[in-house]
């Protein structure tokens, strides 16, 4: 007798449809699965007879057949499990399955579903494959809120499942997701296999960054516009803590993002967030390429993609790899990362604010009051030209922090704090998304900034004359002018005026301007 | 000039020209056989070997036969340094030349000529001020180099240096921007002798108010020595020098040790207290009998020996005309003339918001009255300008004296 049901593994943050066919027919008892099977899947028939046993059932003394389509397609790990003891118990006629079943989950030797990870990009793919309703590990109720039309039957135990599919009982359909400001923090996910938040950071609040008013007014254009960000200066001139006070400032994520967001934790075996923190990356410089782009065996997705949605930091960003700077343009212009692979290429989502630190130079010091720079000869050009002017070009706002000096602390008033600041980014994104059908400043068209300021003459003039002085490219006017635009809406103000130009063109400045041929 | 001083004149400067010869050897021969010319002609009829006996070269060795060869080329064509002159547009003074340089009869190693492009007539004749100081020049050592530079220039002053990247060209640039004159005193042979990234300002010295001169003829090839050796011209063709920047090691320091002990006045800039990118300064300051450089015109006119000068009217180009400085302006304005600074210095010093400020620098930016260099802000044009480092801002309705950007 022939058994069919359907699974899903995960491919990128995307699923793939696997059928799983059984057929269990008279010979010898012996048990193969076919169908490139690695080891884990191979050992899928001893957890498969253990778990039969003690759920209740009979291993049937037959030639077992399991077949898994694709057939040309390598599969891995334990996610079959279910599947093919469902299909045994169907093909040995011990239970009738009623209709069409889609199938996730992991078995104990007990009978126990288990998670196997990633549950919410596969249930999506078999959602968008016309599975109505998918069978999944009680640990992975919590997909239902992501894929509404779809009923989610979650299931504890293997005999559960077996019940379920011969239409014992109807699947319930599970709470969706609780809002972000609901007090009640409920575990919406599993903590799955223990993989621990990467490249987090420790949060700071803007009170703790002394003095550096020109870098706290760029740090909130760059966040209220969502313009990528390049801090440079020497060591302790507190780059670094600067970054640290970004998750403060960031406005939550709205629900199509959170939606995203889910899936993309969920592919990478994280666990959900209760709330609705955007994301805040911050890998460190000698990160590899798969950890940050992505890839890797079970292709994961990499820590740009982790960071979709929300900022990426990277510290010490001359010291970062060349390939991997070389394979951040790709998603600083179109918001998403590929992943070539010998079986075709993977496409990421990765569409996040890049805030990038450097130091002037190898030795860290150039143009620092106190300390010398050692650097020899031009090793100092050598170093920022690491970052790539591809790369540079795509960075909106570029700013140079000093060291504050210690007696300069003394008697200045305390700074602003991150919750003041917060609130005007926010008011000022949402006055920037309203206006511009969902995007931020940082994404629009030139066409539409340009039309705004030819009306104006002297925000027009003035930009003609930076334009010619600084002979900035069509593509760097049209990128002072978001930035532009950005400051109108911080200040309120509807229109791009002259003031908003005069210090977006600072913003935008060239941070190691130098001394030109002719001085 | 007779045909027999042109031929003792181009003899002279072959052989000045071939490598190995330097003053010692040049003096060696000239007072065995009494003119260049003879020599030259000695040379070609027995070949270089008794002139090489005479210079204590043992024979077999590289050294010698590399010499044995210069002085063979140069006896057959005594007029090869001339023509590679010509070839670059250049001139050459030699001792004995009516425009040879009465101060550097004056020095203990005098150089066997001067080759030059452009104007020889600045060379050695009339008030000169030299301003030297680090390659990695700060903001504030670019000020302090601008302004000694245009009050130099004021006080009709030649402005030496030596065309190396950082104060040097900063204070040539300035020179010229302020419509002075300048000469820019090198290493290497002419057409070599600057680094790649003053090849435009070497160009504009030569073909415009400046010359650039040098101890090496054309194509010499400058070795570890030649740099520091060049140091005692700049201060030997200046009647004053200024350091306008130096760490601690810095060539400028040469310079100045160079000046005091041919006996030129020397100011040093102190810079900002505690700056480490004056640290050679404050140390030359309290070492040597310097004088400390606060108001760049009343140094130039000690330096020079005078009083200072009532501040000559200058024919500048003039900026285009502008809308006046709004209020935010003038007092950022103001904050600039006491020294570079960051954005968030500026703010500090004016108690204005860094927005306001950024936005404030641009204004004043387009009007050619500062200039952004790393994180601070340099004043530039009228900025730079008054005998005093603070005062009032000419404005549009005072003194029309904007003057274009300097870059």
């Amino acid at each position: 007798m022939l058994a069919r049901l359907v699974t899903a593994v995960t491919a990128g943050i995307r699923g793939e449809v696997v059928h799983v066919e059984v057929d269990v027919a008279p010979g010898l008892p012996v048990c193969h699965i076919v169908g490139l099977p690695d080891a884990a899947l191979s050992e899928a028939r001893e957890r498969v007879r253990s778990a039969l046993r003690h759920a209740g059932f009979t291993y049937p003394l037959s030639r077992i057949t399991v077949n898994l389509a694709p057939a040309e397609r390598r599969k891995r790990g334990a996610a079959y499990d279910l599947a093919i003891a469902l299909g045994i118990l169907a093909a040995s006629g011990q239970v009738r399955p009623r209709g069409e079943w889609a199938v996730l989950g992991e078995l104990s030797l007990g009978g126990e579903v288990r998670t196997t990870g990633g549950a919410l990009p596969l249930v999506a793919t078999l959602a968008a494959a016309g599975f109505r309703r998918v069978i999944v590990p009680a640990a992975d109720a919590w997909v239902g809120a992501f894929v509404p039309g779809t009923e989610i039957i979650p299931v504890a135990r293997l005999d559960e499942a077996a019940r379920r599919i011969a239409g014992r009982r109807d699947g319930r359909r599970v709470a969706p997701l609780p809002p972000p400001d609901d007090a009640e923090r409920t575990q919406t996910g599993p903590p799955m296999d223990g993989t621990p938040e990467p490249a987090g950071v420790e949060p700071a609040d803007l009170r703790e960054v002394a003095g550096q008013a020109t870098a706290r007014w760029a740090l909130e254009v760059a966040l209220a516009g969502g313009h990528h960000l390049l801090l440079a200066g020497v060591p302790g001139a507190g780059k670094t803590l600067l970054a640290r006070t970004v998750p403060g400032l960031l406005p939550p994520l709205t629900e199509d993002e959170a939606r995203d967001v889910a899936l993309i934790r969920s592919a990478a075996g994280l666990a959900q967030q209760a709330d609705r923190r955007r994301p805040f990356r911050a890998p460190h410089h000698t990160a590899s390429y798969a950890a940050l782009i992505g890839g890797g065996p079970a292709l994961r997705p990499g820590l740009v993609t982790l960071a979709h949605a929300g900022v990426l930091f990277l510290d010490e960003a001359a010291e970062i790899a060349r390939d991997v700077l070389e394979a951040l343009r790709q998603p600083l212009e179109d918001g998403s990362v590929e992943v070539a692979r010998a079986h075709g290429v993977v496409r990421f989502p990765a569409r996040f604010q890049l805030i990038a630190a450097m130091n002037p130079c190898p030795c860290g010091w150039e143009g620092d009051a106190e300390r010398r720079c050692v650097c020899p000869g031009d090793a100092p050009a050598r170093y920022r030209r690491r970052l790539g002017g591809p790369l540079l070009d795509r960075i909106d706002i570029r700013v140079r922090l000093e060291r504050v000096r210690a007696d300069g602390l003394v008697g200045a008033p305390p700074g602003e704090g991150s919750a003041p600041v917060a609130a005007r980014i926010a008011l000022a994104r949402q006055r920037a998304i309203a206006r511009n059908d969902g995007r931020p400043n940082a994404a629009l068209p030139g066409a539409v900034l340009l039309a705004e300021v030819r009306g104006d003459a002297a925000a027009a003039g003035l930009l003609g004359a930076a334009a010619e002085r600084n002979a900035a490219s069509a593509r760097g006017v049209v990128r002072i002018l978001r930035i532009a635009r950005t400051i109108a809406d911080l200040a309120g103000a509807d229109r791009i005026g002259p003031d908003a130009i005069a210090s977006a063109l600072v913003l935008r400045s060239d941070p190691f301007a130098g001394l030109e041929a002719g001085a | 000039m007779s045909g027999d001083g042109d031929a003792r004149r181009a003899a002279w400067l072959a052989l000045a020209a071939v490598e190995g010869i330097g003053p010692v050897a040049f003096g060696r021969l000239l007072s065995a056989w009494g003119d260049p010319a003879e020599i030259l002609r000695r040379i070609a009829r027995d070949g270089p070997g008794p002139a090489l006996a005479l210079l204590g070269h043992a024979p077999g060795r590289a050294r010698t036969h590399r010499l044995a060869g210069g002085l063979a080329a140069a006896a057959a064509d005594p007029r090869r340094t001339i023509a590679a002159l010509d070839a670059v547009g250049g001139w050459a003074l030699v001792p004995g030349d009516a425009a040879w340089p009465s101060a550097l009869r004056a020095i203990d190693d005098p150089p066997l000529a001067l080759y030059g492009l452009g104007r020889r007539d600045l060379v050695g004749r009339g008030p000169a001020i030299a301003i030297v100081g680090t390659r990695r020049v700060s903001p504030a050592g670019v000020v302090a180099a601008r302004r000694l530079a245009i009050a130099a220039t004021d006080a009709g002053a030649v402005v030496v240096s030596g065309l190396a990247i950082g104060v040097d060209a900063v204070a040539h640039a300035a020179a010229l921007a302020a419509g002075g004159a300048t000469v820019a005193v090198v290493g290497g042979g002419l057409g070599r002798a600057w680094p790649a990234r003053n090849g435009r300002l070497a160009a504009a010295i030569a073909r415009g108010a400046g010359a650039i001169v040098g101890e090496l003829p054309p194509g010499g090839i400058p070795t570890i020595g030649t740099f520091p050796r060049r140091n005692r011209l700049i201060s030997a063709l200046s009647d004053g020098v200024c350091v306008a920047e130096a760490p601690e090691r810095s060539g400028a320091l040469l310079t100045a040790r160079h000046a005091l002990e041919q006996g030129r006045a020397l100011a040093v800039v102190p810079g900002p207290p505690g700056s480490v990118a004056f640290a050679g300064c404050r140390a030359l300051l309290a070492e040597a009998p310097a004088i400390p450089c606060e108001d760049p015109v009343a140094v130039v006119a000690a330096l020079l020996d005078r009083s200072p000068a009532a501040r000559p009217a200058r024919g500048r180009p003039r900026a285009p005309e502008r809308r006046a400085p709004g209020g935010h302006e003038l007092r950022l304005a103001e904050a600039l003339r006491a020294g570079p600074a960051s954005v968030d210095g500026l703010a500090q010093r004016t108690g204005m918001a860094a927005q306001e400020v950024a936005a404030g620098l641009v204004l004043l930016q387009l009007r050619g009255w500062c200039s952004p260099l790393g994180v601070a802000w340099l004043p530039d044009g009228p900025l730079l300008d008054g005998s005093a480092w603070t005062g009032s801002v000419p404005c549009d309705g005072g003194e029309p004296d904007v003057r274009a950007p300097t870059r």
